[in-house]
């Protein structure tokens, strides 16, 4: 394996970003779920699969994606009728953060550790197996926004970052843009081409500010 | 708002699961308005300082006002589900400078009532740490104790708002019930008189004074609506569970101040200004009721002076994402806690202490009190302006709420709440208990004002500056939703104007 391997995928990309190797998540449970949720609809948002209309998550294919969590995730949205894309980051963030995971583990880039202290009942933790490839993502994303060549995949990325409030101390240099409203627009103007994009930012976003007034992080 | 059909299915079930109840609403509301902080600490007090004897009618009328107040109050927040409350309302059914002006308001207001605590924390942790432990030490140790724990819990994010807190609200609730019973069954020579309860107890020059103590006990039954978007079913759990709480509320408080009353009959207002004032409520049931209740009574305080810490920050970090405050007060650390805020909110908790302490205040009496009504005062005016809101809101658009919900409601409260906060304003002195004209009375309601105008230039400065973000003041979380294009906007986005991706 030469050079670093990366899926490509945005929800494995956001997991990496939120989470640290040393001292675990980034963000307090359920944002972090918000997040991987957006992340997960915006895989599906980025094939062109999904549309957002008046607020909900609409079909826009028959085919379902080729990633198999991509697909089951397509085919719970099928089972459904349209439902408001609020309710969808709810539901999917209850369970995106284990999802991830396993679709991170079974191609060998997290591993489950087991607890130091085996107490019983007690869950291990998923760790990644290269921090390289762990820190990557959000250098990667620094250095794109930084130079101006950010794709629609980093976009995403840094859309979910102002989303999600994310703190991640590779983008010290890029954080100043994260704080000021009318850049940001501007930066993440090019996602307007594939439409949902915004929308299911835009959605993420009011889903944190939600829980966080609510106090119920 | 989109109706929700209840077609049962694997995400609608999880997400209801997920969801808050009445009563979990309910708990949120319970713990912040602290029933035994108020029945215990703010009603000896109000008895204290006014001198009056008609506190409970005073709970009771208010209790009627803020009624009628809520029927338009949840009305409205069932059109507006991502509120931040007052201050979305006041934007949205007013004008976006008077929201502004009113958050501000709002931030003192709730600032006011987070640190008044403290002045009764300190002799209350003093007192008891005294008669149980002989410790000794003087209340501002405690005091400061007080405040570094809920520093740290606020930063830490413990947020004790939750189930745990319900639990000990609704523990209050029953010791402050039980003892209640046994004061009416003990009266004073005299016998059991109700005068107290009737209205015509209350007098035009205490009247102000009263009405202000009753609406600060009242304060954190206007928080259903934040939960609006946790809620099951916003057009039920939110209305449901801020009358019910309302109704609660204001049987215990009343019921627990006329049997003051009664227990210690004409003795009352003396009593009250004894140093026996903040154990007076359990003193009318000796044993071991007594000794829960006064430990419960320092819990209740101490979880009231987090869980306003933690909504103070809230509300800060909420109008800091909107930039109405500086945006830094917007930011969250790793674990979700708006530090920034916190830490503004903690660093005011120690100057209220410590101006207390240098200028000789009474920690009770001052700072608990007077910060503690003064930020009732500041909900009382809130109160009334959002009840103009609700009134404007639905004159301006199209809504099927019947006229009673719309117009008449709010109305007769609005008039109600002005007439109120008139009286407060006006008979300031009664409510301080100081000499008519002194400067208190000028110093503490002028911060109402010039946080209001400050608010109000401040978003005319806004316009100009940054014209995006006065354009998404009052959306509150739904802010987001209103810059892209084609999302289902909130009905205000109506005035807003367009400016999607493309700038």
């Amino acid at each position: 394996m030469a050079g670093l391997q990366r899926t490509g995928r945005l929800a494995d990309d956001f997991y990496f970003m939120v989470h640290d190797d040393v001292s675990g998540p980034r963000l307090p449970d359920r944002i972090l779920g918000l997040g991987l949720a957006g992340a997960l609809l915006g895989e599906l948002g980025a094939l062109g699969a999904i549309r957002v209309e008046d607020g909900e998550v609409i079909l826009a294919t028959a085919t379902p994606p080729p990633d198999p969590l991509a697909a089951d995730v397509f085919a719970e949205l099928e089972a459904e009728r349209p439902l408001p894309v609020r309710d969808w980051l709810h539901y999917l963030g209850q369970g995106a953060l284990d999802r991830v995971a396993r679709r991170l583990a079974a191609e060998g880039l997290v591993f489950l550790k087991p607890p130091r202290i085996n107490i019983l009942g007690r869950a291990g933790r998923w760790t990644p197996t290269d921090i390289t490839i762990a820190g990557w993502p959000a250098i990667d994303l620094k250095l794109k926004v930084f130079n101006g060549k950010a794709d629609a995949h980093h976009l995403m990325l840094f859309g979910l970052t102002r989303a999600t409030g994310l703190n991640h101390p590779s983008l010290w240099e890029v954080r100043a843009l994260l704080a000021d409203g009318a850049a940001m627009d501007k930066i993440l103007a090019p996602l307007g081409l594939s439409p949902p994009l915004l929308d299911l930012l835009a959605h993420t976003e009011a889903a944190v500010g939600s829980v966080v007034t609510s106090q119920r992080i | 708002m989109r109706t929700r059909t209840p077609a049962r299915s694997k995400v609608s079930d999880a997400l209801a699961r997920d969801r808050l109840g009445v009563s979990g609403v309910m708990f949120f509301i319970l713990a912040g308005i602290a029933p035994l902080t108020v029945t215990a600490g703010v009603v000896p007090t109000a008895y204290a300082v006014t001198g009056l004897t008609s506190v409970p009618a005073a709970f009771l009328v208010v209790a009627a006002v803020l009624g009628v107040f809520a029927v338009g109050y949840v009305a409205m927040a069932r059109t507006i589900p991502n509120a931040g409350a007052f201050y979305a309302f006041i934007s949205q059914g007013l004008a976006k400078p008077a929201g502004v002006g009113g958050a501000l308001v709002a931030v003192v207001a709730y600032n006011l009532l987070q640190v008044g605590l403290y002045g009764m924390i300190g002799p209350s942790l003093a007192s008891f740490a005294s008669d149980n432990f002989h410790l000794n030490a003087p209340w501002e140790v405690w005091a400061f104790g007080a405040w570094a724990m809920v520093t740290i819990l606020g930063l830490i994010r413990v947020d004790l708002s939750g189930r745990l807190l319900g639990v000990l609200s609704t523990i209050e609730l029953l010791i402050i019930v039980a003892v209640t019973v046994r004061g009416l069954a003990h009266p004073a020579s005299g016998g059991v008189n109700a005068a107290a309860l009737s209205p015509t107890s209350l007098h035009l020059t205490g009247l102000g004074a009263v009405l202000a103590v009753a609406v600060l006990g009242f304060t954190g039954f206007e928080q259903a609506p934040v939960f609006s978007e946790e809620a099951r079913d916003v057009k039920r759990t939110i209305p449901l569970a801020t009358f019910v709480s309302l109704a609660v509320i204001a049987v215990v408080y009343a019921g627990a101040s006329w049997a003051l009353n009664v227990h210690y009959g004409n003795q009352v207002v003396t009593t009250a200004q004894g140093p026996g004032s903040t154990t007076m409520l359990f003193a009318m049931a000796p044993g071991v009721l007594a000794s829960t209740g006064r430990v419960l009574f320092l819990t209740s305080l101490l979880a009231a002076a987090l869980a306003f810490h933690n909504a103070v920050g809230r509300y800060m970090w909420a109008l800091g994402r909107e930039r109405v405050l500086p945006a830094v007060m917007g930011t969250t650390g790793p674990n979700g806690v708006p530090r920034a805020a916190s830490g503004i909110q903690s660093l005011l908790g120690a100057v209220a202490i410590t101006l207390t302490l240098a200028l000789h205040w009474d920690p009770v009496n001052q700072l608990f009190f007077w910060g503690g009504t003064t930020g009732g005062v500041g909900i009382l005016l809130l109160l009334a302006t959002t009840s103009a809101a609700v009134v404007a809101y639905f004159a301006r658009t199209a809504n099927t709420e019947t006229l009673w919900r719309r117009l008449i409601a709010p109305g007769v409260s609005t008039v109600l709440l002005v007439v109120m906060a008139g009286l407060c304003i006006d008979h300031y002195d009664v409510l301080l208990n100081v000499p008519p004209g002194s400067a208190a009375t000028k110093i503490l309601p002028g911060l109402f004002a010039a946080a209001a105008v400050i608010g109000v230039l401040w978003a005319l400065v806004l316009k100009r500056i940054a014209p995006d973000a006065y354009a998404a003041i009052g959306l509150g979380s739904a802010a987001a939703l209103a810059r892209t294009p084609s999302s289902a906007a909130p009905p205000a986005s109506a005035t807003v104007p367009s400016e999607g991706t493309a700038r």
